[in-house]
């Protein structure tokens, strides 16, 4: 009793003086505890799998990475902004679908580079055009972005299948092959696109005015309005953006596996929205980060990889994200009750 | 009577003028044939009981609610108010009497919220930074620690005074306080008027809301009050005492039987 008395004191002390700390920092230690389990979990199966440490595993990791990665960096944003978009999987595979259909239909031979850049053109297209059709039902039509995105879900799940007839769609020209596993100085093209997509979505959240209102509007949406800001305009950009990377990433998955299918992004979405969370992103809006992201999507995949390497089922990656996502959560709520409680305890501090 | 705006009494073409201001949400009136004037250089206080309509109005000159009926002049001249951007262009700034802060966002977000200065698509946080530690020192709001900590973590009393100094940073011309001491010490609340005061002698027009009659009375060169979404009355304040501004709020009229509604 006494002990327990006390050690809760001790972490209460902690974090009263965690708040102490300023914003920065403090959001800078958040980011590193989930970063501190990217490095146990490497320390982890670096032991527990021998050989495992290898540039090889490296880049199987990145690769495998980067495709749900680019729907978490999107789903990032939307999250912030306390509203949330469950269409980017179904947008995936719409996008990979409607790219390989064209470029099937088009290809006469040869190496393809340009029957590729025009599919590559129509899966961002629709990526776009399906996120603004989102933000258009969210910003102008006002419906909860649960519902709505719940609803195009089941649309663009749809619309790959009218596509292809529900079948793949194989038979893709050798420069698919190679955007999907080629490489330069060593490093696989999809890495490159994941990492400048990475590099890019972080200066957005935090250098520009956009990417301010995506913050402001997660904590007080009406502050926002009042400011003058166009807020319908902000939420179709918001989706889009979701949407945009959704159709990019459609492409690489077609391009990695040279072969589209309307359920090439089933599982993402899970993933993706685990990887925001894990990367320290709250559901409640407001806070986050674009590196948490990136930390949370690298612990995924090396739980996979790792599982992989010990013999044990991959198959039970979907599980463990499940189970991850639950404690990622309570670990943040709980967090959050404790940063409560510390903030009302020294509250005459801010008086003069 | 002290009904009608007193139009004659201002010498000068007041800052803001509103002439027959209408807005019903569903059945509920809320305002009716509302007239007020906001000269420049001068507090005016605008009182009420719950309900009368003063966050309405104060929304209305603000640009978040559209009038049905009515008009407004600024400077004389006619507009319309159609967003809040519309009314920062004119120079009207409002503090609204819920809050409109964004508490994980730090004092110098929140003050140029909307209005960020940004250099080749960047945000200039440096440059904001110093313009809001300057505004800050000229009303000498110096009791926050940080102008980089959330407002989150800030007193009643600092938070009014950001959102007062997020109002005053644009040169604006009226600003308007939705009760701007609810819910503050005896020392924020002097800190409040004082800002009030500050603003005035800057040549500002302001309008103070506010329930307490102790702090209209300190601030208001002029009164106007409220009742049931009707302007029962508008004057100097010297024209009033506290007698008379309860029986307004309270009955609609001074020395009759409440008015039949
Ligand atoms: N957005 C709205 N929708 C519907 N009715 C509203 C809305 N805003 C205000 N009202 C109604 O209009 C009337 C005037 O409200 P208002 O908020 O202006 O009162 P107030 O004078 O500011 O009162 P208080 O002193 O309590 O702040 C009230 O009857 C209120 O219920
Ligand atoms: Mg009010």
């Amino acid at each position: 009793m006494e002990g327990s008395r006390s050690l809760a004191n001790l972490v209460s002390r902690w974090v009263v003086a965690s708040t102490r700390l300023g914003p920065r920092l403090q959001s800078a230690l958040l980011r590193m505890s989930s970063l501190a389990v990217l490095i146990g979990l490497i320390i982890f199966f670096g032991f527990t799998a021998p050989g495992w440490y290898s540039t090889t595993t490296l880049f199987n990791i990145l690769t495998a990475t980067s495709l749900f990665l680019l729907l978490a960096l999107g789903e990032t944003f939307v999250i912030i902004s306390s509203g949330i978009d469950l269409s980017v999987g179904s947008m995936e595979g719409m996008a990979g679908v409607a790219s390989a259909v064209l470029i099937v239909h088009i290809y006469h031979g040869g190496f393809g580079i340009g029957v590729v850049a025009a599919g590559a053109a129509a899966a961002l297209v629709i990526g776009l055009l399906g996120g603004a059709i989102n933000g258009i039902v969210v910003g102008y039509l006002g419906l909860n972005s649960l519902i709505a995105t719940l609803a195009t879900y089941g649309a663009y799940l749809g619309f790959a299948d009218i596509i292809s007839n529900g079948f793949p769609v194989g038979n893709l020209p050798p420069a698919m092959a190679t955007l999907g596993n080629g490489s330069v100085i060593g490093i696989p093209f999809l890495v490159l696109i994941a990492a400048a997509a990475s590099l890019f979505c972080a200066g957005l959240a935090s250098h520009t005015r956009w990417g301010r209102y995506v913050f402001a509007i997660g904590a007080n949406r009406e502050a926002v309005r009042r400011a003058g800001v166009n807020l319908r305009r902000h939420t179709v950009l918001l989706f889009t953006l979701s949407g945009g990377l959704a159709g990019l990433a459609g492409l690489l998955s077609t391009a990695k596996f040279l072969s589209a299918s309307s359920q090439a992004g089933s599982t993402d979405l899970l993933i993706a929205i685990a990887a925001v969370v894990i990367g320290g992103t709250p559901l409640t809006g407001g806070e986050g980060t674009i590196w948490g992201t990136v930390v949370g999507a690298l612990i995924i995949t090396i739980i996979e990889n790792g599982f992989v390497e010990m013999g044990v089922s991959g198959f039970w990656q979907l599980v463990v994200v499940g189970i991850i996502i639950v404690v990622a959560v309570y670990v943040d709520e709980y967090q959050r009750k404790l940063r409560i409680a510390a903030a009302s305890a020294s509250q005459p501090r801010v008086d003069e | 009577m002290a009904q009608v705006a007193p139009e004659v009494k201002v010498a000068e073409e007041p800052l803001l003028k509103v002439r027959g201001l209408d807005k019903h949400f569903g059945p509920v009136q809320a305002l009716s044939k509302v007239d007020l004037d906001l000269p420049a250089g001068q507090v005016t206080g605008l009182c009420g009981d719950n309900g009368a309509g003063k966050s309405v109005l104060t929304k209305c000159i603000a640009g978040i609610h559209q009038p049905d009926a009515g008009q407004i002049f600024w400077e004389g001249r006619p507009v319309e108010i159609r967003s809040a951007r519309d009314a920062s262009r004119l120079g009207i700034e409002t503090v609204y009497q819920d809050l409109a802060l964004a508490d994980n966002l730090d004092i110098v977000q929140n003050m140029f919220l909307g209005r960020e200065r940004v250099r080749r698509g960047f945000l200039d946080e440096d440059e904001m930074e110093r313009a809001a530690a300057a505004t800050l020192a000229s009303l000498r709001v110096t009791t926050v620690r940080s102008i980089r900590q959330p407002v989150a973590t800030l007193s009643g009393g600092q938070r009014q005074s950001v959102a007062v100094a997020k109002a005053v940073m644009w040169n604006s011309k009226l600003v308007i306080l939705d009760e701007p001491t609810a819910a503050l010490g005896v020392m924020q609340t002097q800190m409040v008027l004082d800002l009030v005061k500050r603003l005035r002698d800057h040549g500002v027009a302001v309008m103070v809301i506010s329930h307490n009659l102790n702090d209209v009375f300190e601030v208001a060169d002029r009164i106007a009050v409220l009742y049931l979404g009707r302007m029962v009355a508008q004057d100097k304040a010297s024209a009033f005492d506290r007698q008379s501004v309860v029986e307004y709020m309270t009955t609609g009229t001074v020395g009759r039987a409440p008015v039949e509604t």
